[in-house]
């Protein structure tokens, strides 16, 4: 496919028409266009994209706002993209127009000669389908930097069906379709005319044996297709586990209970050590509080002991005996000096006795007593002042280290987890019982097709001779080995192509990286998966992908201009869209730039560049100078005044020309040819 | 002797093959076109179209089946 021409009309930053012819010489391939940021590049890569898919970029935002806002300030709603496109030496005009108030567009194409335009096609989505199938497109209309790069390893059977669509497989598969409706027709033809008993009971059957092989067919081919798409999505969900690392979540969860618990023994330990507290409280609180009284007590009786106070100065039995004896001991007579008698009588009250002595001792006892519990509860408390501190230390540590693992739970998604491994069984499965049913269904094809071929030489016995009927069954038996040759041919078709995109693509791989990688194709799903030289996948960021992208990109021209010269009976040569990249070097370094700039238009049959002045240098202007044959530039027109805005310059050949413009009369791109 | 009849069988084989490609993929190509053009452009009756197709080459068809 060649774009000669593509007219914007109040789409985004494009106000009024605007129109790009694009180069279509095979010298002269390229089209440059350029632009500084925000000025339109990538709203021309929508708008092609857009008009052929009504798909979009991922950076391309607010997706149903496309009219340019000066029109809807006119009170115009309507956007449209018109596009010229060669075919197989047959033109086209595509139109998609948009209209923002009932946010629905509208595709048509017609074909057209000279200036006279035809009807429009009945099913536009399919012609584009056959031309350049939607999944394909991503590989040949995409934005280099990052955001819209394919992600090789994901497309797989997108890939396949596209490659599949684009040789036709759409067109041969209908008429399969048809032939099948009409051996059907045929079969109730061959019933109508065939009258004989025995020859109208084999057909019965072998009608009711066709119909069964044809359900069966069906569905072993609707399973078939399904197959690979399950396990396409049974490795996503598998590779997507493996990268959240399941098994260190597992050691983390095992980590988070055995801290919990450490945590809740801590606590437990704090409670019995602050029982403990109050306990040692109750038992030594009277120690430590009496203490000081009870050793100013002890004082006071050492003093008092030690004057001769206590016990008191007299003994009971001393007074007694001397009272009795009436004499003193200074020698006086008491029984003559009534007095002195009494004197020492009413010492009795004061006299110490053994009861008084015993209490003595007692208070002397329970005063010890009270110091040897206070030494004791220094003890203690000391002890269970350093158990509770060290016990809330060892608490804070520990509590410190959950917060660290339930934090790094944290990141790691475990609904996800929960979500991605319920997928994955229930994938596993969906393929186990598909696989089963595939071999069941194969069973049953294999069973009743046998029949089928021993029905038919009964019938063949049986079936009287008429020459109507005979010719009918002819027609049929022949319109069925034309749908089986068609099958054949496609299936035989499918597996060569796998083959020789997977030799293209590391052909093209080799050409455009400095590394030793090669490219895997699974042969279940047509998905790529990058290798290194040991055979161990490669992680890709968005440089590395990019250039995947354009070594698959590169690989699918070469593939399509292989099968150029090739005599196909049944499928078409493979179309390829021209190549459409918005900042295509964006993300490479300057050799893969200069590489990628010079091959591209070598293998590419037509390639449209839409690049900033930082994506373009000189060697590359150099490289690319013989293969330009269109050059645009995208000029910002604003209606405010400069002010102390700077003016943009682009360098085209050389020279030096401006790319913003003042005071003009309306906000808009403009696109100036300077070819 | 031997080898010269085996040399035309393989022959009459070959010979047979062709043919009966030639009528497949003829007849194949001759109705893709008519699939191409419901699609491409604005075809009607195609079924029928397919049917007249198939019409056309059954007395080759024929002729094939009763060579064999």
């Amino acid at each position: 496919m060649l774009i000669k021409r593509v007219k914007i009309k109040n789409f985004r930053q494009y106000y009024g028409e605007v129109e790009l012819n694009f180069a279509t010489e095979k010298e002269k391939n390229v089209t440059v266009i350029r632009g500084e940021n925000g000025v339109g590049k990538t709203a021309i890569l929508n708008a092609v994209k857009w008009a052929f898919f009504e798909t979009f970029t991922n950076n391309f935002l607010n997706k149903k706002d496309l009219v340019n806002n000066t029109a809807l300030k006119q009170g115009k709603s309507r956007c449209s993209v018109e596009i010229e496109f060669e075919e197989n030496e047959k033109h086209y005009l595509l139109l998609r127009d948009y209209d923002q108030k009932t946010r629905k567009s509208k595709l048509v194409i017609y074909p057209y000669s000279g200036d006279t335009l035809g009807s429009s096609l009945p099913d536009p989505t399919i012609v584009i389908n056959t031309l350049l199938p939607k999944e394909m497109a991503e590989y040949f209309f995409f934005q280099g930097e990052g955001s819209n790069a394919v992600n090789v390893g994901n497309n797989g059977s997108d890939l396949a069906k596209s490659i599949r669509d684009i040789l036709g497989f759409e067109v041969a598969n209908r008429l399969i379709t048809d032939l099948k409706s009409l051996s059907k027709n045929l079969r109730s033809k061959i019933a109508e005319l065939d009258t004989s008993g025995e020859a109208k009971k084999l057909r019965q059957k072998l009608d009711d044996i066709e119909d069964s092989l044809s359900i069966d067919i069906e569905a072993l081919s609707g399973k078939n297709e399904l197959l690979p798409k399950l396990k396409k999505q049974l490795q996503d969900v598998e590779t997507q586990l493996d990268q959240i690392n399941n098994h260190d979540l597992q050691n983390l969860k095992q980590k988070e209970r055995s801290l919990e618990r450490e945590i809740i023994e801590l606590k437990k330990n704090i409670r019995s050590a602050n029982i403990k507290k109050v306990s040692n409280i109750a038992r030594y609180g009277w120690a430590v509080f009496g203490y000081d009284f009870a050793s100013t007590s002890q004082d006071f009786i050492d003093e008092s002991e030690l004057k001769g106070r206590l016990p008191e100065p007299y003994n009971e039995t001393f007074i007694k005996d001397i009272l009795e004896a009436k004499e003193c001991i200074c020698g006086n007579d008491l029984a003559s000096q009534k007095d002195a008698y009494e004197k020492i009588a009413g010492m009795l009250s004061q006299a110490a006795n053994p009861v008084l002595l015993q209490r003595l001792s007692g208070i002397r006892a329970q005063i010890q007593d009270i110091k040897t519990l206070h030494e004791l509860a220094a003890d203690n408390i000391k002890e269970n002042i350093e158990t509770l501190q060290q016990t809330h230390e060892r608490l804070a540590v520990k509590k410190k280290e959950l917060a660290e693992i339930v934090e790094k739970i944290g990141l790691i998604p475990e609904d996800r987890i929960q979500k991605l491994q319920n997928s994955k069984k229930k994938l596993l499965n969906d393929v186990s019982i598909t696989d089963k049913s595939i071999g069941k269904l194969e069973g049953s094809i294999e069973t009743n097709s046998a029949l089928k071929a021993g029905l038919e030489r009964k019938l063949k016995d049986a079936t009287p001779n008429n020459d109507a009927l005979s010719a009918v069954q002819l027609k049929k038996l022949f319109v069925e080995e034309l749908a089986e040759v068609i099958e054949s041919h496609l299936g035989k078709t499918e597996k060569n192509i796998r083959l020789h995109v997977l030799t293209e693509v590391n052909k093209s791989l080799d050409r455009f990286s400095r590394h030793d990688f090669k490219i895997k194709v699974e042969p279940s799903n047509f998905s790529f998966q990058l290798l290194d030289k040991y055979d161990n996948k490669v992680s890709q960021g968005d440089g590395l992908n990019l250039l995947l992208n354009l070594t698959i990109t590169s690989s699918l021209i070469n593939f399509a201009a292989s099968r150029r010269d090739v005599k196909d009976p049944i499928l078409s040569s493979a179309t390829v869209a021209p190549l459409l990249i918005d900042a295509p070097f964006g993300v490479l370094d300057n050799k893969y730039r200069n590489v990628v700039v010079s091959e591209l238009p070598k293998q590419a049959r037509q390639v449209i560049f839409l690049v900033s002045s930082s994506q373009w240098s000189k060697a590359m202007d150099k490289e690319i100078r013989s293969k330009v044959g269109k050059e645009y530039l995208l000029i910002l027109e604003e209606t405010s005044d400069k002010r102390d805005k700077e003016i943009d310059y682009l360098s085209v050949k050389g020279e030096k020309r401006a790319v913003s413009r003042y005071n003009c009369d309306v906000d808009r791109t403009v696109v100036e040819d300077v070819t | 002797m031997d080898d010269i009849i085996s040399e035309l069988k393989r022959l009459k084989e070959e010979h047979m093959q062709e043919k009966k490609d030639d009528i497949y993929f003829r007849t194949i190509e001759k109705l893709l076109v008519i699939e191409r053009q419901a699609i491409y452009g604005t075809l009607s009756q195609k079924n029928k179209k397919i049917e007249l197709e198939i019409d056309k080459e059954m007395k080759n068809y024929r002729e094939l089946k009763n060579v064999n």
